[in-house]
């Protein structure tokens, strides 16, 4: 399933809502709902945010065999490879850690896939988490 | 969609989905309050990173002014969270 939302923060609420049409279209369990929403709020919000170009975001979930596949497509001046991002430190002491910069970390840790790439003026992210049949 | 409910005792009882468009909001409205604050996550839902930051704000601010944050009744999707940031065992989680 694809859709494509502004290239906001408020789209998230959409986002959501995308995310349960395609749980119930695949009859997949609302237990994976948080994590497939954690993954893709991370991803979009690090996009809006931080990437450089304009026009919708483009997110498409699919379904394999033992698999939730989630991608995100948008136009971008310059590839912004958030594979690229440095790892965090999770095991320093709170006085010595800031807010912030958590979340590739949490897409670390739930995704065993985490690809990117940049063609022509458009960045593709590919994430895959495991989910039961 | 966030509601955060100011209640006696310096308790906040989040309710819904503390994410990156509830975020802002959220800090702004913890912001105002004097410690020892508890943030009952009782009727939390969801939690991303932006959360977690607003919650790592405010223990630090709480911190630098000698008095304390708490959280209780984390859900275990909730808990995971704070779990793979690192923070299960450094914050006072109840």
């Amino acid at each position: 399933m694809k859709r494509a939302v502004p290239r906001r923060v408020e789209s998230l609420a959409a986002l959501v809502g995308f995310v349960r049409e395609f749980l119930a279209a695949e009859k997949l369990s609302e237990e994976y709902a948080f994590d497939i929403d954690l993954v893709l709020e991370e991803l979009f919000t690090n996009l809006v945010r931080h990437g450089r170009g304009d026009g919708e975001i483009e997110v498409e979930l699919t379904r394999a065999p033992r698999e939730v596949r989630i991608g995100l497509r948008a136009s971008e001046l310059s590839p912004f490879d958030p594979t690229a991002a440095p790892r965090v430190n999770v095991n320093l002491p709170m006085d010595e850690r800031r807010a912030g910069g958590l979340g590739i970390h949490f897409v670390r840790e739930i995704c065993h896939i985490f690809r990117y790439e940049w063609t022509d003026g458009v960045g593709t992210t590919l994430v895959v988490m495991g989910v039961t049949d | 969609m966030l509601e955060l409910r100011v209640e006696d005792g310096g308790v906040v009882k989040l309710v819904g989905r503390l994410d990156a468009e509830e975020s802002d909001r959220a800090l702004a409205t913890l912001d105002k309050l004097a410690g020892p604050l508890t943030l009952d996550c009782t009727q939390l839902e969801y939690i991303s990173s932006a959360g977690i930051s607003v919650i790592m704000v405010t223990w630090k601010r709480m911190t630098a002014q000698g008095s304390s944050l708490r959280m209780i009744g984390l859900t275990p999707r909730v808990r995971n969270v704070f779990g793979y940031a690192g923070l299960d065992k450094v914050l006072d989680i109840q």
